[in-house]
Parts: structure tokens; C-alpha cells; sequence
């Protein structure tokens, strides 16, 4: 089971960047093989956000939110006080940002490989989760 | 720590199942073919110079 970071939802619309590819085949390969994914609530925003800022329509930006909102494979984790209690204890621990440390205490708690771009999410968490890229 | 106890729930570490939303097969490739045709026409639009990290980023900072 997994959990993906933002920034690889991002890339697989990103045709132009290095990882685009890779993204885009991940996503594949949790259709395909009907993989389990575990996201916390804020990569909802955080993807609307970023796309709207990338293609600045948004109706577009809008319906693909609900979209990745609709794959039945997604679970979506509400950021309560257990998550956010160890994002402090994993900030503390590796240095890392508060959202980048979201995504390391939900892959820390459930026990999930995050899948991720992010140097720091790379390597920094490293110390606590396993992590890779797409 | 997660642990698949049953093909439609997961158990969280003292937390209750998580029961795993039941699709049928149709539903299922609707889904996923609305989202990636969603990928498309975001791709087409893209109009920054900016990679999805500098993105995720900027959000972040």
C-alpha cells in the first residue's frame, strides 16, 4: 500500500518535466493492479492549487480535483491530532516541513511506502519510512 | 500499522476498520478513464516553465 505525494500528481499532467513519464505510469500501474492508496486530505487542495496556477483554468482545475477525488483505489485521511501529533514528532525527528512531515507521519502510521519527487521528503524520510520516487 | 484483514476493510494500528469503498468493474474504469482524461486536458493547457516540485514548493514556503 502507498501514499502518494502531491508533486507526483502534479508531474503526470507536467508533460514537459523529467518525471512525467514515470508519473504517469505509476498511476497506471495502481489502475491496473488495483492498488490500495492512502492520502491525507490536504493533497486535495494542494493539487488544485498547483494545477490552477500551472494551467489557470479553473473549471478544468476544479473537475480534475473531483476527479482524483472519485478513483475508488484513494482513500483520503482526515489530518486529525494523531497525524498531526506525529508530524511534530517526525519534524523534531528529520528536520522536514510541516505539510512535506503530513505525508511521512500518514506513510509512518499506516505503514505505507510515499511515493514521492521532494528531495527533502526523499531523503529526510528516509529515516523513519520507506520511500521512493515513481 | 496496516494490515489487510478482509478484501473490502483495512485495520488501522487500535483505530476502527477502514472500510474500502466497493465499486463494480464499470464503475471502476469510469473512474479512473474520467480522471485521466482530466491529466489530458490539464496537459494540454500547461503554460508555466515551472516543475511540479517548484509547485509543491512554492506551496509549501
Amino acid at each position: 500500500m502507498f501514499c502518494i505525494d502531491a508533486s507526483v500528481i502534479i508531474s503526470a499532467a507536467s508533460p514537459k518535466e523529467p518525471y512525467f513519464s514515470q508519473s504517469k505510469d505509476f498511476l497506471a500501474q495502481i489502475r491496473e493492479k488495483d492498488l490500495k492508496v492512502f492520502l491525507p486530505e490536504i493533497i486535495i487542495p494542494e493539487i488544485t492549487s498547483g494545477l490552477f496556477r500551472a494551467i489557470g483554468d479553473s473549471k478544468i482545475t476544479y473537475e480534475l480535483a473531483l476527479s482524483f477525488r472519485n478513483i475508488p483505489n484513494f482513500s483520503f485521511v482526515t489530518v486529525d491530532n494523531r497525524i498531526t501529533n506525529l508530524a511534530s514528532w517526525i519534524i523534531c525527528k528529520t528536520g522536514l516541513k510541516s505539510a512535506d512531515a503530513i505525508y511521512v507521519a500518514l506513510a509512518f502510521d499506516y505503514n505505507l511506502e510515499l511515493i514521492t519527487l521532494d528531495k527533502e521528503q526523499l531523503e529526510k524520510g528516509r529515516k523513519l519510512i520507506k520511500v521512493r520516487r515513481p | 500499522m496496516a494490515k489487510v484483514i478482509e478484501k473490502n476493510s483495512i485495520k488501522i494500528g487500535k483505530e476502527s476498520m477502514v472500510i474500502l469503498p466497493k465499486m463494480n468493474k464499470k464503475e471502476y474504469q469510469v473512474a479512473w478513464r474520467n480522471f485521466e482524461k482530466m491529466l489530458k486536458k490539464a496537459s494540454r493547457l500547461w503554460k508555466i516553465k515551472k516543475s511540479s516540485l517548484e509547485i509543491i514548493r512554492e506551496e509549501r514556503e
